[in-house]
């Protein structure tokens, strides 16, 4: 059902790394789980039309007036330095990361 | 029972100062917590200047708020000031909490004092802690086994008496299931009933905070303090649309009589959560404590919710799938870990390889694979459909019965590296939480019993669901029970 080809390309478009000796430990659990959800084939949603509904009747959507009133947009954020000095790499007041483009 | 009315008044009646009873805290922490390893991080320091705050409003004979001098630990995937908030993973050993979450300030605001943060399976996908970058936590119950997960040392910390209550987070039973296997009380609420605003996120249409506690009672009064709707978290929402219900009315009502609560109401015991795959030990006791409801005049009934079967299989779709879009922001940019690699893509990669456990890794790539091409009608659009029909089961019961009880788990704890091999037999043990948790209903476990296995007690517990918005409705049958 999946191939050890198949585990590395799930790999890349997650953006995680397994090296080649963990392929195989992944396809084989990763397996056992599709093949153990597998028994949803049998259920019949038929009469489901759509998968909205989830919630029940006393779930509405969340509506907030569009204003430029920082604390409802945001919340009570940190300083931004604070958060500046959460970042792995910074320069001049700004997050630093990999070249993106080749020269 | 409850701990709080006792600490609260011995605070209140200078029987014992908020900063000694929180000294005792620190000292059982010291005790046990080397061996059990509840606790990833404890701020001494600001536990007693809070407890000092508590002190000082006695003296003025100011109020001291409603959880005023009760310690509480934190699961550390929900941010507090003045800690670390790693949730349980290398990605963020050195994450420190820039603000508090909603549930963090209201406690605070109440008085409760945080004396620090508990394990839990890294990003809070696991049963057991065995998961946590950080060592596993060991159940209070028997050193030999695990104390359950992925809120394991929120539960195992109330249990060994290392803080009188914790907060935990439930996404397919990461609340009940260790508060199951360490003999303590744990509450999810309703589906948006508490903010989830500083919860590290792991599956949005699941998540929900709730409190551990050693009694009813106080996990129903740190609910009381955490509950309701908050601007920061869109989900979120007021529970008082309940409130002219006429049975939660009724248990509200502090002076009616025992008989008058129990009278007229209807129990439904679903015939699907007592068939297979589950100890007989567990399934007597949790007959044996529906029998006593029933002794009491408590009308119990059977009752069919025929997609049972299917719940975990769609968990197993649905939360992965969650969990691949939330925790693509552990990038290794803007904080945490970031490796060192020769393009921006191999430093995603090489990030998320040595900063993810293996779990973790696994369940990303399976909710990649569920929502990828190809897939996602055949994976995630039925989970979702059939989804829809648990739910529909449990409103089709609710218009029968009041609540609904089931046992909390399949079986007693087990021991260390009993499932970590197999991640099916591992995700097994959800089996009966998942339901309401898809279903987004209160749901609370309690102990109902305890069997010696050798040469420990190890407890067994029952849940009781609720209809949505129904949570006073299950704390108060499940205090009954305390009283039975």
């Amino acid at each position: 059902m999946i191939d050890n080809d198949l585990v590395k390309h799930i790999a890349g478009l997650s953006r995680i790394g397994i090296g080649e000796d963990e392929v195989e430990k992944f396809r084989a659990s990763l397996e056992s789980v599709l093949e153990y959800v597998d028994k949803l084939k049998e259920v019949d949603v038929s009469e489901i039309k759509s998968e909205v509904g989830i919630a029940g009747a006393s779930f509405k959507n969340g509506f907030r007036e569009n204003s430029s009133d920082k604390e409802s947009a945001l919340g009570a954020h940190p300083d931004r330095a604070i958060l500046m000095n959460m970042a792995p790499k910074t320069r001049n007041g700004y997050i630093e990361v990999d070249q993106i483009l080749n020269k | 029972m409850s701990l709080i009315n006792d600490t609260q008044k011995k605070i209140k009646d200078r029987e014992v100062s908020a900063r000694d009873a929180v000294k005792e805290y620190l000292n059982v922490i010291k005790e046990k917590d080397s061996e059990i390893h509840a606790y990833l991080d404890i701020n001494e320091e600001e536990a007693m200047m809070q407890a000092d705050s508590v002190d000082s409003k006695v003296d003025n004979g100011e109020d001291i708020g409603l959880l005023g001098g009760v310690t509480i630990a934190v699961k550390d995937n929900i941010l507090a000031r003045g800690f670390k908030c790693t949730a349980g993973s290398k990605m963020l050993e050195n994450y420190r909490a820039p603000y508090d979450a909603t549930v963090i300030r209201k406690l605070r605001e109440a008085g409760a004092i945080i004396l620090g943060k508990t394990n839990l399976d890294e990003f809070a996908m696991g049963s057991s802690t065995e998961n946590s970058a950080y060592g596993p936590t060991k159940n209070p119950c028997d050193l030999s086994r695990v104390p359950g997960g992925s809120s394991g040392g929120s539960a195992a910390a109330v249990a060994a008496g290392m803080c009188a209550l914790s907060l935990g987070s439930d996404t397919g039973g990461s609340i009940r299931q260790p508060a199951a296997f360490c003999g303590t009380v744990g509450f999810k609420p309703t589906y948006g009933a508490v903010s989830r605003y500083g919860l590290i996120a792991m599956a949005s249409s699941l998540d929900q905070i709730g409190p551990i506690g050693a009694s009813v009672d106080d996990v129903k009064a740190v609910f009381n303090v955490i509950r309701g709707k908050d601007k920061l978290d869109a989900t979120s929402f007021d529970m008082d649309f309940r409130s002219d219900k006429e049975s939660a009315k009724r248990f509200e009502d502090p002076i009616s009589e025992l008989s008058e609560k129990i009278k007229d109401l209807r129990v439904g015991v679903p015939k699907e959560y007592f068939g297979k795959g589950i100890d007989d030990k567990v399934k007597e006791a949790v007959e044996r404590a529906i029998k006593k409801y029933e002794e009491n005049g408590v009308k119990v009934e059977e009752v069919s919710l025929p997609h049972t079967e299917y719940g975990l299989a769609v968990y197993y779709i649905i939360m992965p799938s969650e969990v691949s879009a939330n925790l693509a922001r552990y990038d290794g940019i803007r904080y945490g870990q970031r490796a060192k690699a020769d393009s921006l893509f191999d430093t995603y990669e090489e990030t998320r390889r040595y900063g993810f456990g293996e779990e973790v890794r696994r369940r990303i790539m399976l909710g990649t694979h569920t929502l990828s091409s190809g897939y996602y009608d055949a994976y995630y659009l039925k989970a979702q459909k059939v989804r829809v029909l648990i739910k529909q089961d449990f409103v089709n019961v609710f218009s029968k019965v009041d609540v609904i009880m089931t046992p909390a788990t399949p079986s007693v704890p087990f021991k260390f590296g009993d499932k970590s091999k197999d991640p099916v037999l591992m995700y097994l043990s959800d089996v009966f939480t998942v339901g309401a948790s898809l279903a987004g209903l209160p749901a609370i476990t309690l102990p109902c019993d305890w069997v010696k296995e050798g040469g420990s007690e190890l407890p067994i517990s029952f849940q009781i669901i609720g209809r949505e918005g129904g949570d006073f409705e299950i704390l108060e049958i499940a205090k009954l029970y305390e009283n039975l």
